[in-house]
């Protein structure tokens, strides 16, 4: 099966950021994933994090995958290779700087006093006609709008990089190798770009399906999030003659996106998920755009990925199916509020590994380095995966793996942080019970290094709670057991890492 | 402990049992006949007291050693320091040595009986088979048969012979 993510806005590009460790875990495709990012704000600071995010799956997936790609069955971590298409951002306003709406739209050419320019005046303000797209819409889906149906007229609009290497990609998905081949968007149905942008991509790729005589074998899916997060201005913030998104227009916006999409945009998603939340998530720094523009990840994020999931195994049995989900108390999310069967048990694995990886297990491979001959005597461990004058000749030397552990421990801190501030992104209204921030995140947001917090990892069962769930517990099971834990590749830090990832499992 | 690792440790327990009580009282009564005793009496009356000495401390050491081993429930910080417990133990077993070397060799139990006074010229000759009893049934056998974990190369020389000689985990 193949699947495309076209990510709008910065809600998608922090969407793409949730796919990526939901697929580290193991719960999406061991196909490829092929990444799109729509966004008009090049520098937007949740598209930058989202870019490092896959920068480092991808490193750790290659490291995994260089030799080998191990059976998924017995280690689900890291089974999904996902690429970016090059180039990885689409800008809906082209390539060049400082681009308006009067420079886009030639506005200046308009006559005076004629209809169009007056038409123009009247739904345009002068700032929203000069302001500099380079920040984006501002939040403003009438903006985005008027960006997007002028490519909606543009007959050629998808003729370029990258929708032609995309859709070029899909033909080849679905023609010669006759795979399953789905397209999946997401953006904000609140915002600026994903506002104005979901529908209008939606509708041109469909189109073009079309065109190209495969839109009944590609099924396209999307995300549209609600609002689920609101910022104040801060009273003394001078705009100038800036325009900047407003909280108090998102449900406005969103009931006129919806509209739209219920009367226009018919028949051109083969599925939709409608995701929000009731109690709006404060930002802590309000920002125009750019670099400044990175919102913490939200448990919201971790449900549109889970509705990748939920999009590639399901098949709607009817026309207008709706599918519904809720949370069973207004004031927390449990692990009965998430929907999928295996999402608890392998995010957990990867929690558990996580942190037992970046606690404990870096720790003692950096001081294995200044003596590793000397190492096996205490830790039997290392020599069942690393060469060793007592042991096998024919595994990788120690020395020359070093490099490996800091690719394997950025993936597992990138993934902790994401991981706890989905638990501090809802305010104090609404509490995020999945597993125990404060036990691998400390108050300041620093990953913490108390390793006898393994056992306290994952909330909301009691049985769990073992106080013999301990790392070196689990290092004494990895002695006991050694590389036969799992098949190949099973060798130096990436056998390390993958045995002590199916030893993590609950 | 595994199978594997009971069955190692019983066959060097035997083999031990075999050179302590077999072995060596065939030694003494053909090869390093002792000449200042009467060597059946001798060996009946000390000798095999000796033996049963050290073979019954050396192996509780042994059995003590794998309890511990079992039990433990650190990580590599504090491997290198069970080292200690371990060579309390071969002490222990090394003291039931010395006793037993003293026992077969001056002990006197205060009788006038010249047939069963100690004999001081296998002092020597029982030092030198009493260390060896000891470090087959102490060192060897928890060398080879420490059960898998944090401590199953703590014991100088296992990581050597479980890995490079017998070619075991």
């Amino acid at each position: 099966m193949s699947l495309y993510i076209i990510a709008v806005g910065g809600t998608g590009a922090k969407f793409v950021e949730a796919v990526a460790h939901v697929a580290a875990a193991g719960l999406l495709t061991e196909e490829t994933i092929r990444v799109l990012f729509v966004d008009p704000d090049e520098a937007n600071g949740n598209l930058d994090r989202a870019r490092k995010t896959l920068a480092t799956y991808k490193d750790c997936y290659n490291l995994l995958t260089k030799d080998q790609k191990g059976d998924a069955k017995e280690c689900s971590w890291m089974q999904t290779p996902i690429e970016l298409f090059n180039p990885d951002v689409w800008s809906p306003i082209g390539s060049r700087n400082n681009r308006t709406l009067s420079s886009l739209f030639n506005y200046g050419n308009y006559q005076p006093d004629s209809s169009l320019r007056n038409l123009f005046n009247v739904l345009y303000t002068d700032r929203e006609r000069e302001t500099s797209l380079d920040m984006g819409f501002r939040g403003r889906p009438a903006i985005g709008s008027a960006v997007m149906s002028k490519l909606d007229l543009d007959q050629n609009a998808l003729e370029h990089e990258p929708w032609l290497t995309l859709f070029s990609q899909i033909k080849a998905d679905v023609g010669a190798a006759g795979r399953d081949t789905r397209i999946f968007l997401c953006g904000s149905a609140f915002g600026g770009t994903g506002a104005s942008g979901f529908p209008t991509i939606g509708r041109l790729i469909a189109n073009q399906l079309k065109k190209e005589g495969f839109r009944k074998n590609v099924k396209l899916g999307g995300a549209l999030l609600l609002p689920y997060f609101e910022f104040s201005v801060p009273p003394d913030f001078n705009a100038g003659d800036e325009i900047y998104a407003r909280p108090e227009q998102f449900l406005l916006n969103t009931e006129a996106a919806l509209r739209y999409y219920r009367t226009q945009a018919g028949g051109t998603f083969d599925t939709i998920y409608l995701l929000g939340n009731q109690d709006l998530s404060p930002v802590k720094k309000f920002s125009l755009g750019r670099g400044e523009q990175r919102n913490e990840p939200h448990f919201i994020e971790l449900y549109a990925a889970l509705a990748v999931q939920h999009f590639l195994s399901h098949i709607p049995t009817q026309a207008g199916e709706a599918v519904v989900i809720s949370r069973g108390d207004p004031r927390r999310i449990t692990w009965e509020d998430i929907p999928g069967s295996d999402v608890r048990q392998k995010m957990a694995n990867s929690t558990r590994f996580a942190f037992a990886w970046t606690t404990d297990i870096v720790n003692t491979l950096r001081q294995a380095q200044q003596a590793f001959e000397q190492f096996p005597t205490v830790a039997p461990w290392s020599i069942e995966f690393f060469k060793h004058r007592q042991g096998r000749s024919d595994l990788p030397e120690f020395q020359q793996e070093f490099n490996k552990i800091s690719v394997i421990t950025t993936w597992c801190e990138s993934y902790l942080r994401w991981l706890g501030n989905l638990h501090t992104s809802t305010g104090t209204s609404l509490q995020v019970q999945l597993f125990n921030r404060d036990a691998f995140l400390d108050g300041n947001g620093q990953l913490s290094t108390n390793s006898a917090n393994f056992f306290k990892l994952v909330s909301g069962d009691s049985a769990m709670a073992n106080e013999d769930d301990t790392i070196p517990r689990l290092k004494e099971q990895l002695i006991k057991s050694g590389s036969s834990v799992i098949k190949s590749p099973n060798e130096g830090v990436v056998g390390l890492a993958r045995a002590l990832y199916v030893l993590s499992n609950l | 402990m595994r199978p594997d690792e009971v069955t190692r440790t019983a066959l060097v327990t035997v083999i031990g049992a075999a050179l302590v009580f077999i072995v060596q009282s065939l030694i003494y009564k053909y090869i390093l006949v002792p000449t200042d005793v009467v060597v059946e009496v001798w060996i009946k009356e000390r000798y095999a007291i000796s033996a049963a000495i050290v073979f019954v401390v050396t192996v509780a050491s042994q059995i003590l050693w794998y309890y511990i081993a079992t039990r433990y429930k650190g990580d590599e910080k504090e491997a290198e320091s069970m080292r200690v417990p371990w060579l309390g133990l071969l002490i222990l077993s090394l003291t039931s040595a010395v006793i037993g070397v003293y026992f077969a060799a001056y002990f006197s139990d205060g009788s006038s009986d010249p047939l069963k006074s100690g004999s001081s010229e296998a002092f020597v000759s029982l030092i030198v088979f009493f260390v060896i009893d000891v470090l087959i049934l102490y060192w060897l056998a928890t060398a080879i048969s420490t059960p898998r974990g944090y401590l199953m190369y703590i014991v100088p020389g296992s990581l050597f012979l479980r890995r490079s000689l017998l070619r075991i985990r």
